[in-house]
């Protein structure tokens, strides 16, 4: 039992880790001000750039740098509709996200036209630590991942630093609270959230790439599943808080874990209703946490020298 | 006489400037084809002939243009009062379901009667879904964007669920039984697949036409603009937001029952290829409006008709109809901005030209504000 317990938490990270990408960028771009309801077609267009990058060149460095690349090119697309020529950043998201479902599924199927077996690339294994991944229950569940995972872990302080302890976080906070104040002590609001639109870019394509190359080692067109929603949701549940956003990301995760460890162990309950779980528990916690949580002051609007 | 001249300018340059935009979107579209190793031009024949070049080939474009539609009426509803309604898709399943639950009840009614009793079940079932996120907002204050999206996929798993489990048919295959003749959509034309849907894809629009010009239109749209001014105003927001969901939903849960009553005839998980998303994009590109909803999503019938027969003799995959879209939309976006901010500029300079000519001919001086 208690394998089976520490088997479900450790996938439960897993599971967790693509979204918990997406958001911890996606809350670098809302923290100063842009709100990017692109993530689950960046997500994608990092999952297939991952993918051909690994399958072509056989080197999954490589395929996590095309991975990276192909999102905050879409990303960099936002910033210029958004930021640039001030469109509706709803608008200009839902472009995005609808662009990025289009185009990976277009380029996959280009390159591999209509196929019967899958191509798949070899996942990244698992990299036990040293020592540490031999502490009993601990070990298993934190200390026995892949390198994405390390790096995730590691993310998650560096984000909450970049973004409050150094001064290009204040500066990109500033734009985001009052980007007039911004403007006049000299900060070049446009250009701050450029950088943070496309840093959220290459975040996503982090979370994509994940999935690609550890979860299933294929590609295929549903198979961002919502998490850039999910993602977005996570930013909104961890108020935009790098180790809230953390744990948003970990219950949906644990939620997808368990509800797939109870579909093996076999259950009476269908198994549609578990996959549900994972989609209505996001909107269960934000029918809670909603009012609670306080946006960046300046979050979706647009910025124009000049105006009020 | 400047001021006329002007105007009449900008009034062209703005209804050109989407024509260019979707151009572009064709260029670039091109240029990925040619990329992949197709002839962009044969491509594009291809897609008009596949499209529209035989009466069966306009009669499917047709059948299209009627789930693209109602599902992009649906989605502009809820647009133009600014409620983010990303959840069509799933409310069109549960339309769907709605009509299959009452086709496979009812029998031996005239079938005029028949096929309505569906519509309305698959209007009730959208809208009823469609209140889940509406309820959230005015109760919790919850984004609707988010909980729409999500909504999705747990529709799609519930229907799912339904047709390998309790609505299954026998056989092998996750479909339900069939509806009973009565509750079909006649076929329009012989020979072809257009069938009735196409006079209620109609009505729907007629419908939304008139709800914007009605005065309950009006309240719904100001809630949408202006929350705070339609407080002030004495508007009930809660109501306004609720009946504006449950319009968009029942809209979207209409193209369900119509798909199901005239194309499919009973319930599959592929009911739908993603045509409560496509109407997200036809929403925007049409303006919210009726009549723009009613160009763009026989526009985008076409490209989805033509991109099957480019698939079937090119191997283009299908998905090439779901980029372009998505590029039109991002291309218009931008087109958008030369009308809002480039145009006026160039207005004033041959403005300013004008006016200089004007001035040089009577004697005044013209150089004033040349170098601003």
């Amino acid at each position: 039992m208690i394998d089976f317990i520490i088997g479900i938490v450790a996938s439960g990270i897993r599971m967790s880790t693509p979204s918990l990408f997406a958001a911890l960028g996606e809350n670098i771009a809302e923290r100063s001000g842009v709100l990017n309801l692109g993530v689950e077609g960046m997500m994608l267009i990092g999952a297939f750039a991952g993918f051909i990058g690994t399958f072509v060149t056989g080197n999954v460095i490589i395929g996590i740098l095309f991975a990276v690349s192909g999102p905050m090119v879409m990303a960099a697309l936002m910033a210029f509709l958004s930021v640039s020529l001030r469109t509706n950043q709803l608008v200009a998201g839902l472009a995005i996200w609808l662009l990025g479902v289009g185009l990976a599924a277009l380029l996959y199927r280009l390159t591999f036209g209509v196929v019967t077996v899958a191509p798949t690339v070899p996942t990244i294994p698992p990299l036990d630590i040293p020592f540490l991944s031999s502490i009993p229950v601990l070990g298993p569940i934190i200390f026995h991942h892949d390198a994405m995972i390390y790096l995730a872990f590691l993310l998650i302080p560096l984000t909450h630093i970049f973004l409050f302890k150094t001064n290009i976080g204040l500066k990109i906070r500033t734009v985001g609270e009052n980007p007039k104040q911004a403007d006049t002590l000299g900060v070049n609001v446009n250009r701050i959230r450029y950088m943070s639109v496309i840093i959220g870019g290459a975040f996503a394509g982090l979370g994509g790439s994940y999935i690609a190359l550890v979860t299933t080692g294929s590609f295929s067109e549903d198979i961002a599943a919502g998490q850039g929603w999910i993602a977005l949701a996570a930013v909104i549940f961890g108020r935009w808080r790098p180790f809230w956003i953390v744990l948003g990301a970990f219950v949906y995760g644990m939620v997808n874990a368990t509800a797939l460890g109870l579909q093996t162990k076999g259950t009476t309950i269908p198994f549609q209703f578990l996959l549900m779980l994972p989609y209505l528990l996001p909107i269960a916690i934000l029918a809670v946490m909603y009012k609670k949580s306080v946006a960046p002051a300046a979050l979706a609007t647009p910025y124009k020298r000049g105006e009020r | 006489m400047s001021t006329t001249l002007i105007l009449g300018k900008r009034l062209s340059f703005k209804h050109i400037v989407p024509f260019l935009s979707g151009g572009l979107a064709f260029l670039v579209g091109g240029i990925i084809l040619y990329a992949a190793g197709v002839d962009p031009l044969e491509a594009y024949a291809l897609l008009i002939k596949g499209s529209l070049g035989t009466t069966r080939a306009i009669a499917d474009t047709l059948v299209k243009t009627i789930s693209l539609l109602i599902s992009g009426l649906a989605v502009a509803v809820a647009f133009k009062c600014r409620l983010w309604n990303i959840g069509a898709e799933g409310q069109l399943y549960m339309g769907a379901l709605g009509g299959l639950l009452v086709g496979i009840a009812v029998v031996g009614m005239i079938p005029v009667v028949s096929v309505i009793i569906v519509l309305i079940a698959g209007i009730a079932f959208g809208a009823m879904f469609s209140l889940v996120p509406a309820v959230l907002k005015v109760k919790l204050g919850v984004s609707e964007i988010i909980v729409t999206v999500l909504l999705n996929f747990v529709a799609l798993l519930f229907i799912s669920y339904l047709l390998h489990g309790p609505i299954k048919a026998p056989g092998f295959l996750p479909y339900s039984p069939d509806i009973f003749p009565e509750s079909e959509l006649p076929i329009l034309i012989d020979h072809t697949r257009l069938h009735a849907g196409l006079i209620i894809a109609g009505l729907a629009a007629i419908f939304v036409h008139f709800l914007w010009k009605s005065k309950i239109g009006f309240e719904l749209k100001s809630v949408g603009m202006n929350i705070s001014a339609a407080r002030y105003a004495g508007m009930n927001i809660t109501k306004s937001i609720l009946i504006t969901m449950a319009i968009s939903g029942g809209l979207a849960g209409l193209t369900g029952a119509v798909l199901l009553a005239g194309v499919q005839h009973r319930l599959i998980e592929g009911i739908s290829p993603g045509y409560g998303f496509i109407a997200v994009i036809i929403a925007l590109l049409g303006r919210e409006n009726a009549l723009g909803v009613c160009l763009v999503a026989f526009f985008f019938a076409v490209l989805l008709a033509g991109s099957e027969s480019m698939y079937r003799t090119l191997g283009i995959p299908v998905a090439f109809a779901q980029t372009l879209q998505a590029l039109v939309l991002v291309f218009v976006l931008i087109g958008e901005v030369f009308t809002r901010i480039h145009l006026p500029r160039r207005i004033k300079r041959v403005n300013e030209a004008k006016l200089e000519d004007h001035g040089k001919q009577i004697g005044a001086p013209a150089e004033r504000g040349k170098g601003e």
